[in-house]
C-alpha cells in the first residue's frame, strides 16, 4: 500500500508500507528510517493493554485527575507532546483552553533557536518542491540528511519532476568529527578551488561559533566583490538557486542568524531559500489559526497568550501525546501523567492513566502538514484497530463542565 | 421551527424591493415567503398561511417595524485562510498579541471565541465572529494553493458560523507552464484546471501575476503582460487568456480571477488595461483593483488612474473588479505574488518579510506595513480605491473589499460603508490626507452617495451571482434564511457594525451586535458537469494534488460540501 508515511517531517507521499502477519514493514532500500520506524510500530497492533478497559472509563479516569484552574487552587495542566496530525492540533488546543491550562508541541532547541530568529527578522524560505525540482545547489549544516535520509532523493515531495537536476552540486558545513579530517577544509581564506566546482563538497566547522564565523566571512567576502577569496562564497557564487538546510543541533542564535543574513544578501543578485524542517508544525500551524499564536500557549487568563519558551513548564498534571513509541517521552517530574498515545511498558509504568490510542498513519486517518510548513497532506489508515484517535480522546476530557 | 420577521423594511435587488415593508417566513434553514406589508398579530404561535395558502404555525415572531432588513452579506475575496495569514501570524507575534478581555459574548463557552481586542489579522474563530457580528454570512479565500488545499479547508472549517469556500490559484505552477510551452490543446488544459477545481474542492479559479511567481524563481524580477516567461517562453498575457478561456469552457460559474501582472507599481494602469484586453473578450475578474490603477503622471511620479478603469468597465461588459480598498493603520499584506512582495520588502513595518516559494506551484509573500493618511502614496491609494467605487456606476460590478488584510482589515467595512454613503463625512476624512494626494485626487468632484439599495446590491445580491450561489444574497422564498436586520443610527458606520438581529441559516446568531450562538457551516464547492469525460482526470493536476473527498471533508477537515454544479446551478 502506497501511503503518506507518518514516521518523518518529510511525509513522503507514496511510501510502500506493508501489513503482514508479522507486522508493518517498508523495503529496507526505500528509506533506512521509516525500515526501522516502521516495524517498531508495528510491534504495538497487537497491543491490547488498554483496550482491557473500556477508553471511555479511561477518559473518566483521566477526568478525576484534571482540575480547572481557577482562583482558589491554581492547578495547572500542560498539554503537550508530539503531534502529528491538525485533529489532534485542533483538539490539544481546544481541551488547554477548556482547562485554562498550556499547551505546545515538543520541539527541539533548534526548532526553538530558527524560530526566534525567524520571527526577529523575518526569513526567504521555499518547500521541498523547490529542493527537488528547481534547486540546482544545495547547503546542508549538520546532518541533515542522515537524520532525514530520503531529504536528497526525488519523490519526496509531490512536485514535478521535468526540472530536476539529477545531481545537484551539494555542500555541507559539517562538524568536525562528523565526516573524515581529509575532507574538510577549516580555513575560511581557502583560494577558490576547484572543489568549488565538485558536485558535492564539504567545509568543517568546530563549534557554532565557527560556524558564525564562517558564515560571517562568506557575506562579507560577497559584499566586498571577491567572492573567490573565501571558499563557502565561490562556491555559493557559482549558484542560480540554492536551498540551505540546517538540522540545527549544531547551530545557536547567532549562526541562524547569520545564515538568514547571508540567504537575504544572496537574494540580491540570484536565489537563495531556507527550508526549516519540524515536526512540530503542523501543531504550529493549527494553533496559530486557532489561538494568533504559535506556541507555547498559556490559556490561564481565559484568553490565548503567547508564552516564554521554557525547557518544560511546572504543572500538576501533564497530558502527554506520544503517537509512537519512540517518540521524545515527557519529563519524568512529580505532575501526574496522563498518557495517550502508544508507550513501551516503561513509560506506562509511568502514568496515572494511560490511554492506547490509534496510530496516525497507520490505524487512523488523518491531515498532517509536512514538515516544510504549508504542504498538508492525508494520513491514511492501513488497519482498522478500532481504538479511538487521540483527538477523540482529547475531545472527551474535561466535558462537559 | 417558523419564525416570522414582520414589518422591516426591506432592501433585496433580486426582488426589486428598496425598503418596502414585509414580512418574511422563515422554516428550518430556508425562507420559506417573502411578502409586502406588515402584520403581526403579536402572538409567538398563530396560524397564517404563504402565499400558496399552505397553513404554518409560527413558532417566533419579531417586528421589525423601521428597521433594515437584507440578505447575509457575501464577501468574495478575503484571506482568511490558506496559510499566509498563518506565516503573518507566525511572524508578527508581538503586534498580535491579546490587547484585552472583555465579557462581551461570555455566553459562548468557548474561549476561543472571546473578545481579545482589535487587530488586524484575529485568528479564525473570532474571523467567523466579527463577520457574523458585521451581518456578513458566507466568506471565500481567494488564494487557495493546491498542495496546501487539505490545510486551507480545515483552517477555513475552524471559521465558525460563516459559509467559506475557496478559490485554486493557477498560472504559475510547473505542469501547466510545460503544457503551454508545449503548446498542448485548449481541451487538455481545461481537462487539467477542471481537475485541479475538483480534486481541491475549490469553487473557483485565481491567478496570481501570471507567470510572474514562477519567473522569480528563475530570478527574474519583472514580468509584463507580453513579456515571455525566462524558462518556459510563455506570456502572462497567454495564460491569462488560456485560463479565462478554460474556465469559461468547463462551465464555472464565475469568471477566472486575475491578480494582475506589476501590483502596486507606478504607472501599472498599463499592464492592468493590457491585461483585460489579454482574456479576449472572456469574462475575467480583477481583484484589488486599486492596486493595479496607478499612473505615473504628476510631480511624484504616481498618479490616480481609477477613471481609465471605470472606462474599461464600460467598454468591456466582460469584466467585474473587486476594489481592495486601502484603510489607514497597521496591517500586514500577504500575497502569493513572491516577486511583488520581494521588491517591497524595504518598506516593511516594522522591518521583517517572509518570501517562500512553494512547491514549484505559487509563492506566499508576507510584509507587514503601515498605511498612513499623511503620506503621500498610501494617501492617494485610499483615495483610488473610492474613486474606483464612487465612478463605476453599476455596482454590481464592483465589489466591496479591502482585500483583506492587505489594504486593511475587513473590519473596517462599517467605516468603508460610511465613506460610500455620506458625502460629507467623506470630505471630512479628504480633508485629514496629504494634501498633495488630496490635490491630485478626483475625489472632491465626486458627491455621489450610495444607496442602501446599492450596499445590497453590491455585498449580497451581486456577489451571490457572481458567485453562482443561486440560494443565497437574496430573500426571496426558498433561498437559504441569512437574513440581516440593522437598527438606524447615527451614522452609517454603527449602523453596519452592529446589526440587531443576525439569522443564520434561520437560527438567531447575533443579538444587538453580539454572538449568541452558532450555525453549522458548509464549504460551497463545485462539481463540474464537463464535456469532456468526467472520469477523465488530468495526470498533470494529479501529480501535484491528491483529490479530497467528500467524506474527508466532512471526517477530517471539518465541514459538508454544499456541491454547486457550474453554470446555471443551484446549490444541492
Amino acid at each position: 500500500m502506497e501511503v503518506v508515511c507518518p514516521f518523518c517531517p518529510l511525509r513522503c507521499p507514496a511510501t510502500p508500507l506493508e501489513l503482514t502477519d508479522n507486522g508493518l514493514h517498508i523495503a529496507d532500500d526505500f528509506c533506512q528510517l521509516a525500515a526501522v520506524r516502521a516495524p517498531l510500530a508495528g510491534q504495538f497492533l497487537h497491543d491490547f493493554h488498554s483496550r482491557q478497559t473500556d477508553w471511555r472509563d479511561l477518559v473518566r479516569a483521566a477526568n478525576q485527575l484534571i482540575t480547572p484552574a481557577d482562583d482558589s487552587r491554581r492547578s495547572l495542566t500542560v498539554v503537550k507532546g508530539t503531534i502529528l496530525d491538525i485533529q489532534t492540533a485542533r483538539e490539544s488546543v481546544r481541551l488547554a483552553s477548556r482547562l485554562k491550562g498550556t499547551v505546545d508541541a515538543f520541539a527541539r532547541a533548534s526548532d526553538r533557536f530558527s524560530r526566534d530568529v525567524r520571527e526577529r527578522e523575518g526569513w526567504v524560505g521555499a518547500t521541498l518542491g523547490e529542493l527537488h525540482s528547481r534547486a540546482d545547489a544545495v547547503l546542508l549544516i549538520g546532518t541533515v540528511d542522515t537524520q532525514w535520509p530520503r531529504l536528497l532523493r526525488p519523490g519526496s515531495s509531490q512536485q514535478t519532476r521535468s526540472l530536476a537536476q539529477s545531481e545537484k552540486r551539494i555542500l555541507r558545513l559539517h562538524r568536525r568529527d562528523e565526516i573524515q579530517p581529509k575532507a574538510t577544509v577549516t580555513v575560511a581564506t581557502a583560494k577558490v578551488a576547484n572543489e568549488a566546482e565538485q558536485r558535492e563538497a564539504s567545509i568543517g566547522f568546530t563549534s557554532a561559533e565557527h560556524l558564525t564565523r564562517l558564515l560571517n566571512e562568506a557575506a562579507y567576502a560577497i559584499r566586498s566583490g571577491q567572492p573567490e577569496s573565501n571558499r563557502l562564497a565561490a562556491w555559493l557564487r557559482n549558484t542560480q538557486y540554492v536551498c540551505v538546510l540546517c538540522t540545527g543541533d549544531d547551530v545557536d542564535l547567532l549562526a541562524v542568524s547569520a545564515l538568514n543574513r547571508l540567504i537575504d544578501l544572496l537574494n540580491e543578485t540570484s536565489r537563495a531559500v531556507l527550508i526549516p524542517v519540524s515536526e512540530a508544525i503542523t501543531f504550529q500551524t493549527v494553533s496559530s489559526w486557532l489561538t494568533g499564536f504559535s506556541g507555547p500557549i498559556d490559556f490561564q487568563q481565559d484568553l490565548p497568550r503567547l508564552m516564554e519558551w521554557s525547557e518544560e513548564p511546572k504543572c500538576d498534571t501533564r497530558i502527554w501525546l506520544q503517537p509512537f513509541p519512540d517518540c521524545p517521552p515527557p519529563p519524568d517530574d512529580a505532575a501526574k501523567l496522563i498518557l495517550i498515545g502508544t508507550a513501551d511498558d516503561q513509560l506506562i509504568s509511568r502514568a496515572d492513566v494511560y490511554i492506547r490510542t490509534a496510530m496516525p498513519g497507520i490505524e487512523v486517518q488523518g491531515t498532517t502538514f509536512r514538515g516544510d510548513g504549508t504542504i498538508a497532506l492525508p494520513l491514511s489508515q492501513i488497519q482498522d484497530t478500532k481504538l479511538p484517535s487521540a483527538s477523540q480522546v482529547l475531545e472527551e476530557l474535561a466535558v462537559p463542565w | 421551527m417558523v419564525i416570522e420577521l414582520v414589518g422591516g423594511n426591506v432592501y433585496d435587488p433580486t426582488q426589486n424591493l428598496s425598503g418596502e415593508p414585509c414580512n418574511i417566513v422563515i422554516q428550518d434553514q430556508h425562507i420559506l415567503s417573502l411578502t409586502k406589508g406588515s402584520f403581526t398579530n403579536g402572538s409567538t404561535a398563530f396560524s397564517n398561511s404563504e402565499p400558496s395558502g399552505r397553513a404554518y404555525a409560527v413558532d417566533e415572531t419579531f417586528d421589525l417595524s423601521g428597521r433594515i432588513v437584507m440578505a447575509g452579506g457575501i464577501d468574495l475575496h478575503t484571506h482568511i485562510g490558506g496559510g499566509k495569514a498563518n506565516i503573518a501570524r507566525m511572524l508578527l507575534p508581538e503586534l498580535l498579541a491579546a490587547k484585552r478581555a472583555t465579557t462581551e459574548g461570555n455566553s459562548l463557552r468557548d474561549p476561543l471565541l472571546r473578545e481579545r481586542g482589535d487587530n488586524f489579522l484575529p485568528p479564525a474563530p473570532l474571523v467567523g465572529r466579527r463577520y457574523l457580528e458585521m451581518g456578513y454570512t458566507a466568506c471565500f479565500e481567494p488564494a487557495m494553493i493546491a498542495a496546501n488545499a487539505r490545510g486551507t479547508h480545515a483552517e477555513l472549517a475552524d471559521t465558525p458560523g460563516i459559509d467559506t469556500g475557496a478559490y485554486v490559484l493557477l498560472g504559475n505552477e510547473e505542469p501547466l507552464l510545460e503544457m503551454l510551452q508545449a503548446k498542448v490543446s485548449q481541451e487538455r488544459i481545461n481537462q487539467y484546471v477542471a481537475t485541479m477545481v475538483t480534486a481541491t474542492r475549490a469553487l473557483g479559479v485565481k491567478v496570481v501575476n501570471a507567470g510572474g511567481i514562477s519567473a522569480f524563481k528563475f530570478n527574474a524580477r519583472t514580468l509584463d503582460v507580453d513579456q515571455p516567461h525566462p524558462r518556459y517562453g510563455v506570456t502572462p498575457g497567454q495564460i491569462i487568456r488560456t485560463l479565462a478561456r478554460a474556465v469559461d469552457e468547463i462551465g464555472l460559474a464565475q469568471p477566472l480571477h486575475v491578480h494582475a501582472s506589476n501590483l502596486g507599481v507606478a504607472g501599472n494602469i498599463e499592464s492592468t488595461l493590457k491585461t483585460v484586453r489579454a482574456a479576449d473578450g472572456r469574462r475575467i475578474h480583477l481583484t484589488h483593483v486599486q492596486f493595479h490603477s496607478y499612473g505615473a503622471a504628476g510631480p511624484r511620479g504616481f498618479s490616480s488612474a481609477a477613471e481609465q478603469i471605470a472606462r474599461a468597465l464600460e467598454q468591456y461588459p466582460n469584466l467585474t473588479i473587486d476594489v481592495g480598498q486601502v484603510m489607514f493603520g497597521q496591517t500586514v499584506t500577504i500575497s502569493a505574488d513572491t516577486m511583488h512582495q520581494f521588491s517591497s520588502r524595504g518598506i516593511a513595518k516594522p522591518r521583517k518579510s517572509v518570501i517562500l516559494d512553494i512547491e514549484c506551484q505559487a509563492g506566499c509573500g508576507v510584509v507587514p506595513f503601515r498605511y498612513q493618511n499623511r503620506r503621500y502614496v498610501n494617501a492617494l491609494q485610499w483615495a483610488i480605491g473610492l474613486e474606483l467605487f464612487l465612478m463605476v456606476n453599476d455596482p454590481s460590478r464592483v465589489f466591496l473589499t479591502t482585500d483583506h488584510p492587505n489594504g486593511g482589515p475587513f473590519t473596517t467595512y462599517p467605516h468603508l460603508i460610511r465613506l460610500l454613503m455620506d458625502h460629507s463625512f467623506r470630505e471630512t476624512a479628504l480633508a485629514e490626507i496629504h494634501p498633495d494626494a488630496r490635490a491630485s485626487s478626483q475625489l472632491t468632484g465626486l458627491d455621489r452617495e450610495y444607496t442602501l439599495s446599492d450596499i445590497a446590491l453590491m455585498t449580497r445580491a451581486a456577489p451571490a451571482k457572481f458567485l453562482g450561489l443561486e440560494r443565497m444574497g437574496s430573500l426571496a422564498a426558498g433561498s437559504v434564511a441569512d437574513v440581516v436586520v440593522y437598527r438606524e443610527q447615527s451614522d452609517w458606520e454603527k449602523t453596519f457594525a452592529a446589526p440587531s438581529h443576525v439569522f443564520r441559516r434561520g437560527r438567531l446568531v447575533v443579538r444587538d451586535g453580539q454572538m449568541i450562538d452558532i450555525a453549522p457551516k458548509v464549504t460551497h464547492s463545485v462539481d463540474l458537469d464537463l464535456s469532456i469525460d468526467k472520469q477523465a482526470t488530468s495526470p498533470e493536476a494529479l501529480q501535484q494534488v491528491m483529490p479530497i473527498s467528500s467524506d474527508e471533508m466532512e471526517s477530517q477537515l471539518g465541514t459538508p460540501l454544499v456541491i454547486h454544479s457550474g453554470k446555471n446551478n443551484s446549490g444541492r
